[in-house]
């Protein structure tokens, strides 16, 4: 049987009195693209950097591509390109400088290095910039190059750890473009965000992660099917809402109200009835769009980014 | 790990304050010492302006190769502060690697600086070099002992600004113990004495027995012992700490 890109069985990790990982268990299929959701502190980092072999965990079995990451943290970093969150650049130095210094350190010299250096700039966009300082770049061309020095070894796993933070919109979709590009070339990423739309946009699978629990993980679609509440909004001109014995939530939102239910269709239909017999004007009636927003919501209570 | 002396090796050219520091400043004030004491000192004896000279050129090169401290400290401060270190740590290089690879661009930048210096010192101050195998045998001893203690140094401390007051100490308190601004005979008898416990005293007495009394490599067996000796010191000290630099890094 082919093993996993990364498995994580059992895997806990404190940082003193602070527990960041408890009994985290995980497996990543070969040649997806994984997201690993949660609000900051939840863990992701920490998980990211125990993939990479950077930290060592408290227990549990971390392995990456069926190495053995405690056994051989060489092998496995050699199979891995690890972008951390902070952009770690020398900013005195051009792209090409920085990316021969990241290269080398994967054991790559001469004509391959060169080759491998153009190729990475191509892909991030900045093949016309790569004589220049980095410290005269924007934000977002920094994150760029900060993905592109995690591409020359040609890692079978890409692992970015929060690579949108700051970035422009046209950045942004860069990034995404390049994630698609690399799952398109049978790479696995791992995908670290706290923006769920971005996570929805690029992901085949995910996980939450909060508090250094995994609240879920599976396949997308089936995440959002399983924990998703199914909801209706409506606004209409009056003051109180629809009366809806199947709705088990109703909250104020924006000019209206959000009804939860499991039976979305239902709720449309007694509003509806509700409008033309009461003559109250129905300015709208949606079905709502699960979102991992909304999973995260309903699995811990709060807003993602409270 | 030949990347990272590669990266570092730009990063020091590419540093204004490097050069500044290590090149520009020391000659500078050779040449503001050299005329102050020099023309006051003996106005009209060549062979007494020598004699300053003679304390001047290898004293202030002594003394500014242990600014090569304050540039390791920002290197390594810098590299964990900015998560680079963390990043590095993600890749195959093995800490030994690393390590040894900040370090050598900081012994050839010692190198390159006595090399500069004494050669300033001769070209325009007809300072003797004496023989000159000795003389690089001096300072290579010179350059480990100096980038030995700022290795240790740059691990061992909590902040740049606890290590900025701690390279502070050893430049000025040991170039006025060691004997590096007045000669070793007109200093008290307690602070001749003390200047023992001080590397900048082994490293001027060695070059001052070299390029004014002619010793060869042999004559100064013992100085250059000492100096690698606080040399390795250091390397030891930094390599027992290095595991926890690296952790604070990573967390």
């Amino acid at each position: 049987m082919i093993p996993p890109a990364i498995s994580l069985q059992s895997v806990r990790k404190s940082y003193g009195a602070n527990l960041a990982l408890a009994d985290v268990t995980l497996t990543v299929r070969r040649g997806t693209c994984f997201g690993l959701l949660g609000p900051n502190g939840a863990g992701k980092s920490t998980a990211m950097k125990i993939v990479c072999g950077v930290l060592k965990p408290d227990a549990g079995q971390v392995s990456v591509l069926g190495v053995d990451v405690a056994r051989d943290p060489f092998a496995a970093r050699r199979l891995v390109g690890y972008v951390p969150q902070d952009i770690t650049l020398y900013e005195s130095l051009t792209a090409v400088d920085n990316l021969q210094f990241f290269g080398g350190l994967y054991g790559l010299r001469g004509a391959t290095l060169s080759n491998r250096v153009q190729d990475a700039l191509r892909r991030v966009g900045l093949a016309s910039r790569a004589r220049d300082r980095v410290g005269t770049y924007s934000g977002g061309m920094k994150r760029r190059l900060n993905i592109a020095a995690a591409l020359l070894h040609r890692p079978q796993l890409l692992i970015l750890d929060e690579p949108t933070v700051g970035v422009d919109p046209q950045s942004r979709n860069h990034i995404l473009e390049l994630i698609r590009g690399l799952r398109a070339d049978g790479v696995t990423v791992v995908y670290a965000t706290h923006y769920m739309e971005e996570a929805e946009a690029v992901c085949d699978d995910v996980a939450i992660l909060d508090h250094g629990r995994v609240l879920t993980q599976g396949a997308l679609g089936e995440v959002l099917a399983r924990h998703a509440p199914r909801a209706v909004y409506v606004a209409w001109a009056n003051d109180a809402p629809p009366q809806c014995p199947e709705a088990e939530e109703i909250q104020a939102h924006r000019q209206g109200w959000v009804l939860r239910s499991p039976q979305p269709l239902t709720v449309m239909r007694r509003v509806m009835d509700q409008a033309e017999s009461r003559s109250i004007r129905l300015e709208a009636l949606e079905l709502m769009r699960p979102s991992l927003e909304s999973v995260f919501l309903s699995l811990t209570g709060t807003s993602l980014r409270d | 790990m030949w990347s990272i002396v590669r990266k570092e090796c730009k990063l020091m050219i590419r540093g204004k304050g490097n050069l500044f520091f290590l090149l520009v400043m020391p000659m500078l004030f050779m040449v503001l010492f050299g005329s102050v004491f020099a023309k006051n000192m003996a106005p009209d004896d060549p062979n007494g302006q020598m004699l300053v000279l003679n304390q001047i050129v290898p004293g202030y090169t002594v003394m500014f190769v242990f600014f090569i401290i304050l540039t390791m400290l920002r290197s390594f401060l810098g590299e964990r502060e900015f998560g680079m270190l963390a990043r590095i740590a993600a890749t195959p290089l093995r800490p030994l690697g690393y390590l040894a690879g900040m370090w050598i661009p900081a012994v050839l930048a010692v190198l390159v600086q006595c090399t500069v210096l004494l050669a300033f010192g001769h070209f325009v101050y007809k300072v003797h070099l004496g023989d000159p195998v000795a003389l690089a045998a001096l300072v290579i001893c010179l350059a480990v002992c100096g980038t030995g203690l700022g290795l240790a140094i740059s691990l061992w401390v909590r902040g740049e600004n606890q290590g900025r007051a701690l390279t502070m100490l050893i430049v000025m308190g040991g170039a006025a113990l060691g004997g590096l601004w007045m000669p070793y005979d007109m200093m008290p008898a307690g602070a001749q004495l003390a200047s023992h416990f001080t590397p900048q005293f082994w490293a001027q007495r060695a070059l001052q027995d070299v390029m004014v009394h002619g010793a060869h490599l042999s004559g100064v067996l013992t100085s250059a012992a000492v100096l690698v000796g606080f040399g390795v010191a250091g390397l030891l000290l930094a390599l027992l700490r290095f595991p926890r630099f690296l952790r604070s890094a990573v967390h």
